[in-house]
């Protein structure tokens, strides 16, 4: 009996310790809005997941020295509770749960990659808590109506859409395009996005084409180019495919009214290896520490480069840039709803117009940001937005080969 | 007998208290329980193949990815609801294992581990590739369409019921012919095959019982997710964190796998509370010091009740580490 006995009470010893676990909730300071985000401090995805955390914790930092939150008379200062999800979604998810049931955050941020902020987006979903997410964009975690996620990563899929609005402002606006695209699965997205946008907007897809990733020649689709008369060529691929196509179109005298690529037209060797016959060559990015837009948490994209490099020693890409976009979107959010009701802060998230850092950010019903490339040109051996309030006007239809000096 | 229904009291005794610790217990506290118990599944489910018959199988996920995937497939794509998609995943899992053990139990040691291996990637491959799995970017199934509480309350009792049937089944099968000779085949596969075991028929049963299984307890996860990704779904962490479970706890117990889900859980729990990121060296530690002091699982040191050095000394002779 002894035995029983003994059995018994190690067995509620352990139980104990499951039920006491987290009853230890921290000590509440009511002047602190709590933002939970479960992200990959180890495993695979760790190396992105840090850019994320650097970016969530300068922004945070930023907003509690310059004034904090406002929050109708009060004010208020950020704090970022951290998990480690291990790079593992079903970690992530009960995570998510640990910071809402216990931990008792206000809102959420987002984890890093599409894998894991879907089931994260679904927790969020069941409670109600809106999470502004910058390291997800696959057009997957928006598809589903849930009203409570917000990504500030621009789907593949829009890639061209301010190419194509560019299109627009032209006279005469050209009708024919032509896209061709590298088969790995970003460039596939891309190209049917675009596809698809074209259509919408009254355009002609001529030509849709895929090539193997690395292809080196391109004779056969140029001539098709050039056969069919195409005006607007896209091209959804890598720098080695941009160049190969470039020269041979020159090579082949195809002279579309304009050759748009998304690799390669931003990147200083480009330019170097195809000397002046990159000239005039179009392009996109969604984000390049070469921009320069007004911020809201700091003065424009210039101060935020220099004072993300002082403070991590390595430059920011467009994954930090995003992390800094989400704080900003939700310091402005809880301002204007004048509340922390997490329906109050969705509804006002959802109704988001600001210039931040990392460019305008206004959100599609969905949830997803709305398309933020810019159309770049290559004019004079430079890179210049063009597109939109670019700061030169486009060139454009573009001169042909042989009409060049 | 007076043991067996010593024992009979305290498994009802426990069960009990588990049954009724959600209605004390907060949401994520409730999940949590629902993830030892997933693991706990899988690690008893490995324990009829790796611990009792010997087969060290490091493919296990694969059952859990199919029987993911079939429920997501059925539910998402063929409409149906979840008690049909549930036996389907459990079953297709089992066909799956007798299909693929077939070839594969006839490797031994090292072989097999590495071929089973194979099996998972292999699978997470064409799931990648497939149009009916919607390949690498992940399948939504239906949200269940009750409230938060009524939620958990839901995966948790699925989760213990799954795992109050595998342990029964392998109790069962423990206290029958069919539990022998598949530890009969752990002990000496030739002596068994030659005093008249059929061999083929044993360690394939015992894979498709291990199957099953894992894939009902892959079915629950993937409702409760609501989303499964290839990668995450087949990832062969979650065969590494079943074995080391089931050898945490206890290999060829019964009780073993569950008592390795729940410690180790609650470990890794604790330390990545503590420690955000350390935790992972801690926690590898934890395991060594695990598995070179105690090497019969944790569930040796309960029944055996020796908590002196000697116990230890004792262990690390006989597996002479």
């Amino acid at each position: 009996m002894r035995g029983v006995i003994k059995t018994v009470l190690v067995g509620l010893a352990v139980l104990g310790l499951v039920f006491t676990y987290g009853s230890f909730a921290k000590a509440e300071n009511p002047k602190v809005i709590k933002l939970g985000c479960a992200i990959s401090f180890t495993g695979g995805k760790s190396r992105s997941g840090k850019l994320y955390r650097d970016a969530y914790d300068m922004a945070v930092e930023r907003i509690n020295k310059s004034g904090g939150v406002k929050v109708g008379k009060d004010t208020y200062i950020f704090k970022i509770i951290y998990y480690d999800d291990k790079s593992d979604p079903t970690e992530s998810s009960r995570l998510v749960e640990k910071l809402i049931t216990q931990d008792k955050v206000n809102f959420l941020l987002g984890p890093y990659s599409s894998g894991i902020t879907i089931p994260d987006s679904l927790v969020a979903m069941r409670y109600k808590i809106p999470m502004i997410e910058g390291g997800g964009a696959s057009g997957k975690i928006f598809s589903r109506g849930n009203k409570y996620i917000f990504g500030t990563l621009p789907p593949a899929g829009q890639y061209f859409k301010s190419t194509l609005e560019m299109l627009k402002t032209f006279k005469p606006v050209p009708k024919t395009i032509a896209i061709l695209y590298a088969d790995d699965k970003f460039d596939v997205s891309v190209a049917k996005g675009t596809q698809k946008l074209a259509k919408d907007m009254g355009f002609k897809v001529v030509l849709f084409e895929k090539y193997a990733e690395g292809a080196t020649d391109f004779n056969s689709v140029l001539t098709k180019i050039k056969s069919k008369k195409v005006e607007v060529v896209l091209v959804a691929g890598h720098t080695e495919e941009s160049l190969n196509f470039t020269q041979q179109a020159k090579e082949l005298n195809v002279c579309p009214k304009m050759i748009s690529m998304t690799v390669g037209p931003s990147e200083a060797d480009f330019r170097k290896s195809l000397g002046k016959d990159a000239e005039y060559i179009y392009g996109v990015a969604s984000w390049s520490t070469q921009m320069n837009f007004k911020g809201y948490l700091f003065k424009d994209t210039q101060e935020f480069v220099k004072l993300f490099k002082a403070k991590y020693n390595y430059d920011p890409d467009y994954h930090n840039a995003s992390g800094i976009a989400d704080v900003a979107i939700f310091k402005d959010a809880i301002e204007r709803a004048g509340t922390l009701d997490p329906e109050k802060v969705r509804d006002a998230i959802a109704a988001t117009s600001l210039d931040t850092i990392y460019g305008h950010v206004e959100f599609n019903p969905n949830g997803q940001i709305k398309g933020t490339s810019v159309v770049l040109q290559i004019l004079g051996g430079q890179v210049y937005q063009v597109y939109p309030n670019g700061v030169k006007k486009p060139v454009y239809p573009v001169p042909c080969w042989k009409d060049r000096k | 007998m007076r043991k067996d229904i010593r024992n009979f009291l305290i498994c009802g005794f426990i069960l009990v208290v588990v049954a009724i610790f959600p209605f004390f217990a907060n949401n994520f506290i409730i999940r949590f329980a629902t993830d030892i118990l997933m693991f706990a599944i899988m690690a008893s489910a490995w324990n009829i193949i790796g611990g009792y018959t010997g087969y060290a199988s490091f493919g296990n996920v694969v059952f859990f990815g199919i029987g993911a995937y079939i429920t997501a497939i059925l539910m998402e794509k063929a409409g149906l609801n979840f008690a049909v998609a549930f036996l389907g995943a459990g079953l297709g899992s089992a066909l799956f294992a007798i299909l693929i053990g077939l070839p594969v139990l006839r490797l031994r040691g090292h072989y097999f581990a590495i071929a089973t291996l194979g099996v998972a990637e292999a699978m997470k491959a064409l799931v990648q590739n497939l149009e009916i799995t919607e390949g690498n970017s992940g399948i939504y199934l239906p949200v269940l369409n009750l409230s938060v509480k009524a939620q958990y309350y839901f995966f948790f009792y699925m989760m213990l019921g799954t795992l109050v049937l595998t342990l029964l089944i392998t109790y069962l099968m423990l206290n029958a012919k069919f539990g022998y000779s598949l530890i009969a085949i752990r002990e000496d596969e030739d002596a068994a095959n030659s005093v008249g075991i059929n061999t083929t028929y044993a360690k394939t049963m015992a894979f498709a019982l291990s199957g099953l299984f894992t894939g009902f307890a892959g079915s629950i996860y993937a409702f409760q997710q609501a989303f499964i990704k290839p990668g995450p779904a087949f990832t062969v962490h979650t065969t590494v964190k079943m074995i080391v479970m089931a050898v945490f706890g206890g290999m060829g117990k019964l009780f073993g796998p569950l008592l390795g889900a729940f410690s180790i859980e609650i470990i890794s729990e604790i330390l990545s509370n503590y420690f955000l990121v350390a935790h992972t060296l801690f926690f590898g530690i934890v395991v060594i010091l695990a598995i070179v002091f105690t090497p019969k699982g944790i569930i040796d040191l309960i029944t055996q009740r020796k908590f002196g050095i000697a116990y230890f000394l004792q262990n690390i002779r006989e597996h002479r580490i």
